[in-house]
């Protein structure tokens, strides 16, 4: 890649710039700074927007009271509920569990102050999800910029 | 001590690791770093899967690049992890009471500076704490092109995340640097062992990782189209972003090769560096950009077309790799001069 050639496109850096080597005058290899590359965009997009979609789905679940909220809160932080219980120190089964509205009901206080820690939710918050779907990862000012 | 300097870099750990050393007197750029610390990798082993897609790693295991530059230079380093986050944040404490930066390595979700379309779950990232500031610390992360700050708890929680590639607290610092290392020496160490495990046949690492990655792109034809993208996304991702790996990486060790090329006045490095570059341009414009016209319904590119552009990066980095080991320096060649005027490029 030439220096010329670095990409200057739209992305998802918010004004931040990445360093990559190219080739500049006399062949020289140098330090670049890119704004975006397009590709790259495409790829984030995708994965953002499917992890969105997961988000989504949970937090329509919770509402439905198929499952507890916790399984919201997991998505926005892109835990798996083995993620969750490794970084909580239970098994996966019992937070699985967890994720049964009934057995959420009764979760212990301690509990659920350990799930707050964990997921750095605050408890009020932890029992419930918002009333309308929102983007967690997707930024909206990237979203308008990238249409 | 003298002052810290922040190294805006391609890479994180090659960066931390340049501005580490370069903060003890030894002036090494970027590139440099990485081919010493045999950066360039590739990992495609079957069936381990991270968050329901297929594990592709264009870099080496977090610490290894930290690693191998120590010790092909003779620095001589300290690294702990911890079982305990308490331990590990009074250790992190003493050592920038001392002035001491600090590597660490840790789990990009947490890290809240970071825009959120790039936070994700991911162990490997590297940085580097320099001191304890108001309400959290002052750190220098090379992806970025300023000094930031961290509060204490979210940087407790990216150090000691859980999960594939736990850092487990990780930190790591050098403790003495040699005043006049055998460069030369830990350079033509350092390629040929490179491109040695870049050919290794173990056929889910290196090149044939690469050929074994083409096949399975084809084998995909069979998966929904939905399916097929995302796929075809993650790979990209892998490439692109999880620290600037394919083609960004082939771009850093053509410039390595190049720099060691002129350091020890050795032609076939900078013949290799050229082809370096050709590899490079083979992954961007051709593989990454066939996977994004395929994500984006543009164009007629095929997996087939994608699984070619696969085969022919392959087919350049195997031939580039013999080159090398073929095309070894003699015991003679040394370094021309310690200089480091290189370094500042």
């Amino acid at each position: 890649m030439r220096e010329e050639d670095v990409p200057q496109e739209k992305s998802f850096y918010q004004g931040h710039r990445r360093a990559c080597y190219a080739v500049g005058k006399d062949e020289q290899y140098v330090l670049a700074k890119s704004a975006g590359w397009e590709v790259e965009r495409v790829a984030t997009e995708q994965a953002l927007l499917e992890l969105e979609e997961q988000v989504e789905d949970a937090r329509l679940k919770a509402e439905a009271g198929a499952v507890s909220p916790l399984a919201y809160h997991f998505a926005t932080r892109q835990m798996t509920p083995k993620m969750a219980a490794q970084h909580a120190g239970l098994s996966t089964w019992r937070v699985k569990r967890h994720l049964k509205p009934a057995v959420f009901a009764r979760l212990s206080k301690e509990l659920k102050s350990l799930y707050s820690r964990v997921l750095d939710v605050p408890v009020e918050e932890l029992e419930r999800v918002p009333s309308t779907p929102r983007h967690v990862f997707l930024s909206d000012e990237a979203e308008a910029n990238h249409g | 001590m003298a002052e810290f300097r922040h190294l805006h870099a391609a890479h994180c750990e090659s960066g931390v690791t340049a501005a580490l050393l370069r903060h003890q007197g030894l002036e090494l750029s970027e590139p440099m770093v990485f081919g010493l610390g045999s950066g360039l990798f590739f990992f495609f082993p079957p069936l381990v899967k991270v968050m329901g897609m297929p594990l592709i790693s264009f870099r080496s295991y977090p610490g290894n690049i930290f690693k191998l530059v120590c010790k092909r230079l003779g620095v001589e380093y300290e690294r702990s992890t911890f079982r305990s986050a308490e331990r590990g944040k009074r250790e992190l404490d003493e050592l920038l009471a001392r002035d001491t930066p600090v590597g660490l390595q840790t789990n990009m979700f947490w890290l809240s500076y970071f825009p959120s379309e790039f936070r994700s779950q991911f162990n490997g990232h590297n940085l580097i704490a320099l001191a304890e500031e108001t309400d959290g610390y002052r750190l220098s992360d090379p992806m970025l092109e300023e000094f930031v700050h961290l509060d204490a708890e979210a940087l407790e929680r990216a150090r000691f995340a859980k999960g594939v590639l736990a850092p487990r607290g990780a930190l790591y610092y050098p403790t003495s640097v040699p005043s006049n290392p055998d460069l030369a020496k830990a350079i033509k160490v350092a390629v040929s062992g490179g491109a040695k495990r870049m050919l290794d046949p173990v056929p889910i690492i290196g090149v044939h990782g690469i050929r074994r990655l083409a096949r399975g792109v084809r084998s995909w034809k069979s998966k929904e189209r939905r399916k097929q993208k995302l796929l075809l996304g993650h790979i990209i991702r892998m490439q692109e972003e999880v620290g600037s790996g394919g083609a960004g990486f082939r771009f850093m060790y053509a410039a390595f090769l190049q720099e060691a090329g002129e350091r020890l006045d050795f032609k076939p490095w900078l013949e290799a560096s050229e082809r370096m570059t050709e590899a490079g341009d083979c992954w961007r414009s051709k593989f990454a950009r066939a996977c994004a016209h395929i994500i984006k319904d543009r164009g007629e590119d095929t997996l087939d077309d994608v699984a070619d552009a696969l085969v022919e990066c392959a087919d350049k980095e195997t031939a580039l790799f013999r080159f090398l080991l073929a095309n070894a320096p003699s015991k003679s060649v040394h370094s021309l001069a310690t200089d480091t005027a290189a370094a500042s490029r």
